[in-house]
């Protein structure tokens, strides 16, 4: 069955969260009497959860954290630019 | 919020501008205004605090925008920082800091996969073109689990998802991969992404609409229903 060709960017922005109170509640609406359009949400839903969950971001380990933390207090501290090389690349654009 | 919409968390909301005192934490916890104030005047205990507590969405974002290389996104987060710290006196403060700060990310990331592109041209043509079309291939072994519990059915779907994910996002233009990652992946909304970008607000939903359509249509198989 077809979801309703109009109202894919509502139903889009509903998923997201994005859509005010009251069109929001029109999207409600509609989805409690067609099947078309709650078979594309469900369809969106699960799609967005299954990106999310395949690409979960690793996080900084403690250690990494504070280490990073502590270069970058020293480099500004230090007053070190980039390096020579790190900027002429950067210039020519590389 | 209604159950059918994704659970996409909203930012947690600011500390407020007097320091509070967290039990158990030694030091108080301040508003950003006012470590951002402090680290203009060379405070580098402000500054320290102001990395801390940035810097995993900032290798979130990173990590995201360089297409899962660990390593090149921890060296861009601290670029981030640096380029940050050192022009923290021009923050005028007309929007908050981490949409300041996000804005520094991206273009340093979107800067840093231009070039990574340019140089896998260069050096590995064939390659190139391969990555832009598709996924990493992993193979067996990298598809084996280490644990010898794990069910391998769910490790080899696992891995396969992953690829199409990344392979589907790879397909998407640079601006609408970068929107649809700030949404879904660090749960911005559309009015910090319009923000960030500097895009009207009706533009990021649209770049955001057709690349959900993209991603849709490229992973239709997942969709299990």
């Amino acid at each position: 069955m077809q979801a309703c060709e109009h109202l894919k960017e509502n139903l889009t922005l509903y998923v997201y969260g994005e859509l005010d109170p009251a069109a929001g509640q029109k999207v409600e609406n509609h989805l409690e009497t067609c099947e078309g359009c709650r078979q594309e949400h469900e369809r969106l839903s699960t799609i967005l959860t299954r990106v999310k969950e395949a690409s979960m971001s690793p996080q900084l380990s403690p250690l990494e954290a504070r280490a990073m933390a502590t270069e970058i207090s020293r480099t500004l501290k230090a007053g070190t630019g980039r390096t020579w090389w790190r900027q002429y690349l950067e210039f020519m654009d590389i | 919020m209604s159950n059918k919409q994704l659970n996409l968390a909203q930012q947690p909301e600011h500390t407020p501008d007097e320091p509070v005192n967290i039990p158990g934490s030694p030091d108080p916890v301040y508003a950003d205004e006012e470590l951002v104030r402090r680290a203009k005047n060379d405070d580098p205990w402000a500054t320290e605090q102001l990395v801390l507590r940035y810097q995993q969405k900032v290798y979130a974002i990173a990590y995201q925008m360089l297409g899962g290389d660990a390593e090149e996104a921890r060296d861009r987060t601290q670029d981030v920082f640096l380029q940050a710290f050192r022009s923290i006196k021009r923050f005028k403060g007309k929007s908050s800091f981490y949409t300041w700060l996000y804005r520094i990310v991206i273009n340093t990331c979107i800067d840093a996969r231009r070039r990574q592109n340019r140089w896998k041209k260069i050096f590995f043509p064939w390659r190139f073109d391969r990555d832009k079309d598709e996924a990493p291939h992993h193979s067996p072994e990298e598809i084996a689990d280490a644990n010898p519990n794990s069910d391998p059915l769910a490790t080899a779907s696992g891995r396969q998802l992953e690829d199409d994910v990344k392979s589907a996002l790879n397909k998407l233009p640079q601006r609408q991969r970068t929107i649809f990652q700030l949404k879904v992946f660090q749960e911005m909304s559309i009015a910090e992404i319009a923000e960030a970008l500097e895009l009207a607000e009706g533009t990021v939903k649209t770049h955001l609409f057709r690349a959900t359509r993209t991603v849709q249509k490229q992973l239709k198989g997942w969709a299990g229903v």
